[in-house]
C-alpha cells in the first residue's frame, strides 16, 4: 500500500502569446531538407492522386517534377531522381503520372501534349490540337484513359488515350487557362478550370458549349483545387484564395493570408489540411473546417509549385516538396519513428568514428543483442537463462525510471541534485526550465541554502553562470534573485580571495543594475500612460 | 507492594436512559452560560441586541416589523405578546428539528486486534468498536457500548482486546474506568459494564490464566489513583451467569504514569512502561485459588529516553540451555529445582529519540544479576538498533522472534532481521505509522496509520490485502504524545487558539459524497495548534461511512524524506477553499503556500520580522478540476496568483470563493479587493476547438471579468497585517446577482453586482458589523454573518432579521472568527444555520489562561433560522468544535463535521434524510442472515463462513433437514446449446410453434427439473 513515486513534473510557466502548437510542431518535424538545384524554375510538382477505390493497388513510387524543358521522376522512398524525360520541343508543363505509375502526361509551350511510358520513356501518344502552350494536363482520378488539358488558346479539352482526337472541347474562357482539375469521386466527369479571364468555370461534358457554373474573381486565377468532398473548390487569384461552394453556387470564404500571388495549392494530411505556396516565398497550412492558418514556413525564393507527398496505406504525409523560382527543388521529409532511431544510431556511429572510439561503440552495441539474435547464435530452442516466470494478476503500471537528480532531490541530497542538473556535458545541456523547476523544488523543500553552501570556487561557477543568464527573464527573476541573495550571503566573505568569484559578482552587479534601470523606464512609461488613461474607462 | 481487594459489580444501565442517549452527539452539560445567540426574551439587558439599519437598538419589537428606512414602530406591550409567542413557538417548532447520531470518527491509537481465525480485524474509535472483514475490508458489524453521556462526559475507549479464554468476546476499556465484555458476534453485553476505577483507566490488557483448575480472563489495568500515583491492578470480573464474585488486587504502584501494559505467556510475565522506566513483572506464586492471592514481582529499570513503544515475547527455554542454573547449582545454592523454569523473556523497546533496544532473555538476566552480584559479568546491555529519525511509534516482535517490525513518523515500515542486522523497508506509507500488529498465524501485519486508516499487509510480499479508511479530517488530540517530550525544531503555532475550518463540500450529483480537504498531520494540540497543511482531497461516502478515495490537490511530500535540512518539517501547501460547481462536474480549489521563516533568515535585517519577505514568496493557486476517468479529479486549469497586487511582488491571498448555483461559474475575491469571475472557455488553438481523447471539446478556465472594490488592497500597511481584512462573495440562487463585501472599516458596505457585466448595481450600508465573515443568499434574502447575523430582503429592500452575537464571540480575534464561525444556507428547507464557538464551561471556572486557550474546553453552538420566523427554529450546543457546516444536499437540513472527525446531520423531522446516518450499523446483513438463512438462496460464500460462528446457527441447520439440500438444489440448471437448438431449430421460421409455446419451452429449460409433488 505504499505510494508510488510520481514522476518529477517540471514547472509550467505561463505561456507566451503564441506558443508552439502541436500543428506547428508537426510541420516543423519535416526535416532533413534536400535541395536539388536546376537551371530553370520548377514549375510543377505532382504525384498521382489517391485512387477513389482503395482496393485498387497503387504501386507507384514516383513523383514528377517539371523544370524547364524536362520532367524528372523522383522516388518517394529514396528522394532520388530516377528518371528524366527531355523529349519536349519547348518548356514543359505539368508532368503528371497516372495513378498506376505506368504512364505520364505532359504538355509544353508549343501546344503539344505527350504521353510517355514511364518505364521505357517512350512516347506513346502526341496530341497537337492545342495551338498555344498547354499549361495543365491531368489524368482522371477514376477513368484510367481520360485526360484533360487546358491551354493558353482559351480552350479546355478532354482526351481519351486510345483515340487520336479529343473527345470534348470546352469553349468559354476568354483568356489563358492556366489551371484545372477533375472533380473527385462520383463527379469526376466534371472539370473545374481557372483562367486569366478572372473566372473559375465548371464544365460538364454532358452540357456542351457552355460552362455549368462560373465564379468571377478579381484577378487572374493561378490555381484551382477540388476538395475531396466534391462540393468545394479552392481557387487562387492574386494573393487570395477563395473557397467556392458548388452546391450553393457561391463563394464561402476568402483567405487573404498571402502577401503576393498564390501560385499553387495542394492538400495534405489526408485532405484535412490545405497547403498553399506563393510568390512571397511562404507556404501556409490551413485547416479545412474554419480555414485558419495553423502553420507556415518561409522559403528563400518565390514558390512556383508545391506538393505534400504522402505514401503508405494510411496516406501519411511524407515529403513536402517545394519548387522555387530559383530552380531549387526543396524536399523536406518526416521520418517515421523507426527511421528516426536509425538516423540517430547512424549519427552516433559517425560521431564515434570521428571521436575515434568506434570500438567502444561497437562493444556497447553488441550488448543490445535481442533475443532473436541470441536464438540465432545458440540455436532456435534457446529461451534465455531460464524461462521467465510470469506472475499473473499483479500488473503494475510501468513507471518511468526516475532520473538520478530527481532521486537525490527526493532523498534530500540537495547539493548533488543541483550539481547534476547544472552539469554541462557536450551531449546534453538541461533546458533552463528543468533547472528552474529544481530550484523551485529546492525552495519548496527549504533546501536552497543547503544545496548552495559548502562549495568551492569551481563548483560555484555554474550556479553563478546560470543565475546571471536568467536573472533578466521575468519568469525566472523570482528564483534567480533568491538564489543570488543566498549566494551573496554564503560567499560574500570569499569574494576577495578569488578572482573568478569577484568577476562573477561584478557581472551580476552590472546585470542587476541594468535590469533595475530598465524597469525604471518601464515604470516611467506606465506613469505617462496612466496620465493619459485617467479619464478612460 | 500494597494489595487490596475491591468488589466490582457490573452495572446495568436503565434501558430508557441508555435509549435516550444512544443516538445524538455528545451534549455538553447545560449550565447558566447560554447559547451564543441571545434572544430578547431570555436574557434582558445589553446582550439583547437587535438593530435596525441605522444602528439604533430596537427594544422589544418584532423583527418582522422593522423597516430599513428607519421607521420603527414602538410597541410597548410587545414583550408580553412575545413571551407567549416564544412559548407557542417552542412548543410547535422545537421538536421539528433533530440531530442524527454520528458517523465517521477517528480510530483510537491502540493496537488493532485480529480475531483468532484472522477473518476479521477489530478497530475502535472514540465510542464504538468496528469489525471489518479482512478479505474485502468491508464493515461487518459495529458495536456501540452504551454510554450515558451526561453522567460520563469523558468516556472514550482507550483499549480493547479479544478475550483469550473466549475468543467470541472482547474486553473494552474506557478512559473513565469502565470495562465492557462484549460478544463481538452477537453484540451482547454492550449495555453492561464494570467500573474498575473511579479515577480513570489508562491502559488495559487481558490474559487467560489457569489456577485451581480453572481458566479465566484476568484483566490487568493501569489506573490513576486518587493520590496522584498510578497503579497496575489485576482483576477478575464476574461474568454474567457466573457465581464467582469479582476480585481485584493492586500488583504494582508507581509515581510515574504507567501508560502501557502488556502481558505474555498467559499472564506469567507483564511489562509496563512509565515515562523512562520499564517495569517487568513475573508471577511469583504458582498456586492461587482466588485472585487476591496472586502475587507479582516487579523489576524496574530505566532507559535513557522516553519510551514510546514496547513489545514482549516469551518462549520456553530448552533443557540444555540452562547453563546458569548449572552454575548456580555448582555454587551449592540448592534452590528452585522444583520450580518450573522461568520463560525466556525478550523485550524490545522503542524510545522517543528513535532508538530501538532489544533485551534478550531479560528476566533471567535481571534475576541472575541480582543473585550473582559479585561476578557481574552478565551484561544487561541491550542490542541497540537505530534507524528512525524520530520517535518509534510502534515496535513488535515477529512470531518466531527473528524479526522486529517497527514504524514511526518517517512513514516507513522497517523490518529488522536480528541475526544479520539487515533491514527491509516498506517506504512511502500515507502517514505516520501508529500501530503494527502481527496476525495470530503470522501471515499478515495490520498497520494503523495516523491518517485514520488501517491496512493489512501480507507478510510475504508486503502487499496490502485490505484497507480501511475513515474520514481524515483533523481532530483534537486528547493526550500528549510522547514525541512532545523530545525537543525538536517546531513549527510556529498559530497566533491565536483556533481550530481551522475544514474545506468541505458535498457533491450535488451524488449527495452521499462528501469531499474534504485533508492533510497528513491529523491531531491538533489543543493549546498550541499548528497551522494545518491540507494537500489532499478525500472523498468520503456518507452512506457507508467509509473513504472511497484520496488524491493530492497540490504537491505533497508523501514520497519525500519529510524532514527539511534545518530539521524542521517540510511544509506542504494547504487547500483553503474548495467549491463544486452546481452540477458537480467541476471542482475549484485554492491552495496557499508560504515558505517557512527559517528559510528567509538571511534576508532579514535587524528588527524586521520577515512577514513581508515571506509574503513576497507566497504561492497561491486557483485550480479547476474535472471529474475524469477512474473517478479521479483531473486538473484542467491552474491559475497562479489569481489575485496579485499590481505594484508589489507576491501573490495575494484569495479570501473567498463562491460557486454559481445556476451555471458553471466561480467567483473569487482576494487581498487586492478585486472580484473576479471565472468561466469555462472551449480550448482553441488557431481558432480550432481542441478535442480530447473521446472527441469532447477541451475546456479552459478563464477570468471572465474583474471588478475592483475599494482601495484597501493598495494600502501597504494593510497588507502587512495578516488577516486584517476579509472579503466575501456570494452568488444569488439564479446566478444573476453577485454580492460582494470587501471588509475594512467601511461601515458595513456591501455591493450587489450584476454577475454578467460586473458592474455595481446597488451598494448597501450597514449590512454587517465589524468584520464580514460570510455572506450567502437564500432566495431573495441576503444573509450576512459578522458580529451580527442579518437577513436582508433584497426584493423588498428591508431588513428581516437581526441577531447579535454575544460578546464571547465578538471579542474573538478576526482569525478566530474566520475559522470558527460558520454559515450555511439550505435552499431545500429554506433555512440557514449558524455555528459559533463558545466555552464548554463557564469561563470563570476555567481558572488558568491555559485552560481558557485550550480547544478542549471549547464547544460550539448550532442555531438554525428560518427567514419566516423571528426566532431560531433549532439550537443546540455540542461539546466539540464544529469545523465545517454544509447544507445536506439531497435532503433538507444541514450536515456538520466536528473536531472529533464525526459527521452529524441536523434535519427536520419527517424529512427524508438521504445522507442517513443509520448506515454505521451495517451489521444488519449479519443479523439478517441469522433469521433468513433458510429463505435466502443466494448466500454468498463469505456468509457461509459466518454461519459457522453464529452459535444459534448450528442448531438451526441440525433441526432443519431441508437446509443442507438447499445448497445443492439452488444451483441454476445448466442449459446447453443443444437443448436450446432443440427448441428453436425445428424448421423454418414460419413453421415454428406459436411464440407462447416457445417461451414456455425455454422457460422450462431454465427452471430446472419440475417440482416433484410431495409424497
Amino acid at each position: 500500500m505504499a505510494y508510488q513515486i510520481p514522476k518529477h513534473q517540471p514547472v509550467k510557466l505561463p505561456q507566451g502569446p503564441s506558443p508552439i502548437t502541436p500543428e506547428q510542431r508537426y510541420w516543423r518535424s519535416f526535416k532533413s531538407p534536400q535541395n536539388v538545384p536546376s537551371q530553370s524554375p520548377v514549375t510543377h510538382i505532382s504525384f498521382p492522386p489517391r485512387s477513389g477505390n482503395s482496393q485498387v493497388p497503387s504501386n507507384n513510387d514516383y513523383f514528377a517534377v517539371t523544370t524547364g524543358t524536362r520532367v524528372l521522376l523522383y522516388s518517394i522512398r529514396t528522394r532520388k531522381a530516377v528518371k528524366t524525360f527531355t523529349r519536349f520541343g519547348d518548356i514543359a508543363h505539368s508532368g503528371e503520372i497516372r495513378r498506376d505509375g505506368r504512364v505520364m502526361v505532359a504538355g509544353d509551350d508549343s501546344g503539344k501534349i505527350q504521353v510517355f511510358d514511364v518505364n521505357s520513356r517512350a512516347i506513346l501518344k502526341t496530341w497537337t490540337e492545342h495551338k498555344q502552350p498547354v499549361w495543365t494536363t491531368k489524368f482522371s482520378p477514376t477513368d484510367l484513359t481520360s485526360i484533360m488539358s487546358a491551354s493558353d488558346d482559351r480552350t479546355v479539352r478532354l482526351w481519351d488515350l486510345p483515340s487520336q482526337e479529343n473527345q470534348t472541347t470546352f469553349v468559354g474562357h476568354t483568356d489563358y487557362v492556366r489551371s484545372g482539375t477533375f472533380l473527385p469521386g462520383t463527379m469526376s466527369n466534371m472539370i473545374v478550370t481557372g483562367s486569366y479571364d478572372e473566372t473559375v468555370r465548371l464544365w460538364d461534358p454532358r452540357v456542351p458549349g457552355k460552362s455549368a457554373m462560373i465564379f468571377k474573381h478579381a484577378a487572374p486565377v493561378e490555381a484551382v483545387l477540388a476538395m475531396p468532398s466534391g462540393t468545394q473548390v479552392l481557387a487562387a487569384a492574386d494573393n487570395q484564395i477563395s473557397v467556392l461552394d458548388l452546391v450553393a453556387g457561391k463563394p464561402l470564404q476568402l483567405l487573404k493570408n498571402h502577401q503576393k500571388t498564390v501560385t499553387s495549392l495542394c492538400l495534405a494530411s489526408d485532405g484535412t489540411r490545405l497547403v498553399s505556396g506563393g510568390l512571397d516565398g511562404h507556404i501556409k497550412i490551413f485547416e479545412t473546417s474554419g480555414w485558419n492558418v495553423v502553420s507556415g514556413s518561409k522559403y528563400t525564393s518565390p514558390i512556383l509549385a508545391l506538393n505534400v507527398i504522402s505514401s503508405g496505406t494510411k496516406r501519411e504525409d511524407k515529403h513536402v516538396a517545394v519548387g522555387l523560382q530559383s530552380g531549387v527543388l526543396s524536399i523536406r521529409t518526416k521520418l517515421s519513428g523507426e527511421q528516426k532511431i536509425k538516423a540517430r544510431e547512424r549519427a552516433k556511429e559517425m560521431q564515434a568514428l570521428v571521436d575515434g572510439n568506434i570500438d567502444d561503440y561497437d562493444k556497447t552495441n553488441k550488448k543490445k543483442r535481442t533475443r532473436g539474435m541470441e536464438a540465432k547464435l545458440r540455436g532456435i530452442d534457446y529461451l534465455g537463462e531460464g524461462a521467465d516466470v510470469i506472475i499473473e494478476g499483479s500488473e503494475r503500471t510501468k513507471v518511468k525510471k526516475e532520473t538520478a537528480w530527481a532521486r537525490d532531490l527526493r532523498q534530500g541530497k540537495f547539493a548533488k541534485a543541483l550539481d547534476a542538473i547544472l552539469e554541462e556535458n557536450a551531449a546534453h545541456i538541461m533546458p533552463p526550465i528543468e533547472v528552474l523547476s529544481v530550484l523551485i523544488e529546492l525552495r519548496h523543500r527549504s533546501g536552497l541554502r543547503v544545496a548552495l553552501q559548502g562549495r568551492d570556487e569551481t563548483s560555484i561557477q555554474p550556479i553563478f553562470k546560470w543565475v546571471l543568464k536568467h536573472i533578466t527573464d521575468p519568469r525566472y527573476v523570482d528564483v534567480c534573485v533568491d538564489t543570488a541573495i543566498l549566494l551573496l550571503d554564503l560567499y560574500s566573505e570569499h569574494v576577495g580571495d578569488s578572482p573568478n568569484m569577484a568577476k562573477a559578482v561584478r557581472q551580476l552587479h552590472v546585470q542587476v543594475k541594468r535590469e533595475v534601470e530598465r524597469s525604471q523606464y518601464a515604470w516611467q512609461v506606465k506613469g505617462m500612460l496612466n496620465m493619459l488613461m485617467v479619464k478612460m474607462p | 507492594m500494597s494489595s487490596g481487594t475491591v468488589e466490582l459489580k457490573r452495572k446495568r444501565l436503565g434501558p430508557n436512559l441508555s435509549e435516550k442517549h444512544k443516538s445524538g452527539p455528545p451534549i455538553a452539560p447545560i449550565f447558566g452560560w447560554d447559547a451564543a445567540f441571545e434572544l430578547p426574551e431570555i436574557v434582558p439587558g445589553e446582550e439583547l441586541v437587535a438593530y435596525d439599519m441605522s444602528g439604533q437598538p430596537i427594544s422589544g419589537t418584532g423583527v418582522d416589523e422593522w423597516k430599513c428606512n428607519g421607521e420603527i414602530k414602538e410597541q410597548k406591550e410587545e414583550t408580553e405578546r412575545q413571551r407567549e409567542e416564544v412559548q407557542l413557538y417552542e412548543a410547535r417548532q422545537q421538536p421539528a428539528w433533530n440531530v442524527s447520531s454520528s458517523i465517521g470518527g477517528r480510530m483510537i491509537n491502540a493496537d488493532p486486534v485480529f480475531t483468532q481465525d484472522e477473518k476479521f480485524l477489530i478497530l475502535a474509535n472514540r465510542s464504538s468498536i468496528s469489525v471489518y472483514s479482512t478479505s474485502n475490508s468491508l464493515l461487518t458489524t459495529t458495536l456501540i457500548p452504551k454510554v450515558d453521556v451526561v453522567k460520563r462526559p469523558n468516556a472514550r475507549i482507550i483499549a480493547y482486546c479479544i478475550s483469550p479464554t473466549n475468543p467470541d468476546h472482547i474486553w473494552v476499556a474506557f478512559a473513565d474506568g469502565a470495562i465492557y465484555y462484549i460478544n463481538w458476534i452477537s453484540g451482547e453485553g454492550a449495555d453492561e459494564f464494570w467500573t474498575l476505577s473511579s479515577n480513570g483507566c489508562i491502559h488495559m490488557t487481558v490474559a487467560s490464566m489457569v489456577s485451581g483448575g480453572r481458566r479465566r480472563d484476568v484483566v490487568f489495568a493501569t489506573e490513576l489513583r486518587s493520590d496522584k500515583a498510578w497503579r497496575i491492578t489485576a482483576n477478575e470480573l464476574s461474568l454474567p451467569g457466573s457465581k464467582l464474585p469479582s476480585a481485584s488486587i493492586t500488583i504494582f504502584t508507581s509515581t510515574q504514569m504507567v501508560n502501557y501494559l502488556k502481558s505474555a505467556n498467559e499472564g506469567e510475565v507483564l511489562v509496563a512502561t512509565a515515562e523512562k522506566s520499564i517495569m517487568l513483572g513475573f508471577l511469583a506464586t504458582d498456586k492461587y485459588e482466588t485472585l487476591d492471592k496472586i502475587r507479582y514481582e516487579f523489576r524496574v529499570f530505566d532507559s535513557s529516553a522516553f519510551i514510546s513503544a514496547i513489545d514482549v515475547r516469551c518462549s520456553i527455554p530448552h533443557k540444555e540451555d540452562e547453563e546458569d542454573e548449572v552454575v548456580a547449582k555448582r555454587k551449592g545454592k540448592k534452590q528452585k529445582q522444583k520450580q518450573k523454569p522461568k520463560p525466556i523473556v525478550d523485550v524490545v523497546v522503542g524510545d522517543a529519540k528513535g532508538s530501538i533496544f532489544v533485551h534478550n532473555d531479560l528476566l533471567r538476566n535481571l534475576l541472575n544479576k541480582e543473585r550473582l552480584k559479585q561476578e557481574s559479568n552478565i551484561s544487561l546491555l541491550p542490542q541497540k538498533l537505530h534507524w528512525h529519525r524520530q520517535g518509534v511509534q510502534t515496535v513488535k516482535w515477529s512470531l518466531d522472534g527473528a524479526y522486529i517490525i517497527s514504524g514511526g513518523s518517517e512513514t516507513v515500515l522497517v523490518l529488522w532481521q536480528l541475526d544479520t542486522g539487515r533491514h527491509q523497508f516498506l517506504p512511502h506509507m500515507a502517514a505516520t505509522i501508529q500501530n503494527v500488529v502481527v496476525s495470530p498465524a503470522g501471515t499478515s501485519y495490520a498497520v494503523q496509520l495516523k491518517d485514520n486508516s488501517a491496512m493489512i499487509l501480507s507478510t510475504a510480499e508486503l502487499k496490502a490485502t485490505s484497507n480501511v479508511a475513515g474520514i481524515q479530517s483533523s481532530v483534537l488530540a486528547h493526550e500528549e504524545s510522547i514525541e512532545v517530550k523530545v525537543q525538536r525544531v517546531e513549527d510556529e503555532p498559530l497566533a491565536h487558539s483556533l481550530f481551522q475550518r475544514t474545506p468541505a463540500t458535498i457533491n450535488p450529483s451524488d449527495p452521499s459524497q462528501l469531499l474534504v480537504a485533508v492533510g497528513q498531520e491529523h491531531e491538533l494540540h489543543p493549546i498550541k495548534p499548528l497551522a494545518l497543511k491540507r494537500p489532499y482531497l478525500q472523498t468520503f461516502d456518507l452512506k457507508n461511512a467509509r473513504s472511497v478515495g484520496r488524491q493530492a490537490l497540490t504537491r505533497s511530500n508523501i514520497t519525500n524524506i519529510n524532514v527539511a535540512p534545518g530539521f524542521g518539517r517540510m511544509t506542504e501547501p494547504t487547500v483553503t477553499h474548495m467549491k463544486l460547481s452546481f452540477d458537480g462536474k467541476w471542482l475549484a480549489t485554492i491552495d496557499e503556500w508560504t515558505p517557512s521563516e527559517a528559510d528567509l533568515e538571511h534576508i532579514l535585517h535587524a528588527g524586521m520580522d520577515g512577514i513581508d519577505e515571506r509574503w513576497r514568496r507566497r504561492e497561491v493557486c486557483l485550480k479547476f478540476w474535472q471529474m475524469g476517468q477512474g473517478e479521479v479529479w483531473e486538473l484542467v486549469s491552474r491559475i497562479n496568483a489569481p489575485h496579485s497586487f499590481e505594484d508589489a511582488a507576491g501573490a495575494g491571498r484569495v479570501l473567498d470563493l463562491a460557486a454559481d448555483p445556476s451555471s458553471t461559474r466561480f467567483s473569487t475575491i482576494g487581498d487586492d479587493a478585486v472580484v473576479r469571475t471565472w468561466v469555462t472557455r472551449s480550448r482553441k488553438r488557431d481558432n480550432v476547438v481542441v478535442r480530447g481523447r473521446y472527441g469532447t471539446p477541451l475546456k479552459n478556465w478563464d477570468c471572465h471579468q474583474s471588478a475592483s472594490m475599494g482601495k484597501h488592497g493598495l494600502d501597504d500597511n494593510d497588507r502587512l497585517q495578516p488577516r486584517s481584512v476579509n472579503g466575501c462573495v456570494a452568488f444569488s440562487e439564479d446566478g444573476s446577482i453577485l454580492a460582494v463585501a470587501a471588509g475594512g472599516d467601511n461601515d458595513g458596505l456591501l455591493h450587489l453586482l450584476d454577475a454578467d457585466s460586473g458592474t455595481i448595481r446597488l451598494s448597501l450600508n450597514k449590512m454587517y458589523e465589524g468584520h464580514i465573515l460570510q455572506i450567502d443568499f437564500l432566495g431573495q434574502d441576503l444573509i450576512t454573518l459578522s458580529d451580527k447575523v442579518l437577513l436582508y430582503d433584497i426584493a423588498a429592500n428591508e431588513m428581516r432579521l437581526s441577531f447579535g452575537l454575544t460578546s464571547e464571540v465578538t471579542k474573538l480575534e478576526l482569525s478566530q472568527k474566520l475559522e470558527m464561525l460558520h454559515l450555511a444556507v439550505d435552499p431545500k428547507s429554506r433555512t440557514f444555520a449558524v455555528a459559533t464557538p463558545g466555552y464548554a464551561h463557564d469561563p470563570k471556572n476555567l481558572k488558568t489562561l491555559l485552560n481558557l486557550r485550550s480547544l478542549l474546553n471549547q464547544c460550539s453552538h448550532l442555531v438554525v433560522f428560518s427567514p419566516k420566523q423571528r426566532l431560531p427554529v433549532f439550537k443546540q450546543i455540542f461539546g466539540t468544535v464544529i469545523t465545517a457546516l454544509l447544507p445536506a444536499i439531497g435532503s433538507e437540513g444541514f450536515m456538520f463535521l466536528d473536531s472529533a472527525a464525526e459527521i452529524y446531520t441536523c434535519f427536520q423531522q419527517g424529512t427524508h434524510v438521504v445522507t442517513a446516518m443509520a448506515q454505521s450499523t451495517s451489521a444488519l446483513k449479519l443479523e439478517g442472515s441469522d433469521n433468513e438463512a433458510e429463505d435466502t438462496m443466494d448466500i454468498s460464500e463469505d456468509e457461509d463462513e459466518h454461519l459457522g460462528f453464529l452459535p444459534g446457527e448450528d442448531k438451526k441447520i441440525a433441526n432443519n433437514p431441508n437446509f443442507s439440500f438447499n445448497f445443492e438444489d439452488d444451483e441454476t440448471p445448466v442449459v446447453t446449446q443443444q437443448k436450446l437448438s432443440e427448441v428453436f431449430d425445428i424448421g423454418p421460421s414460419f413453421a415454428l410453434p406459436p411464440m407462447e409455446e416457445l417461451f414456455y419451452q425455454v422457460a422450462g429449460l431454465f427452471l430446472g427439473p419440475p417440482m416433484t409433488p410431495a409424497t
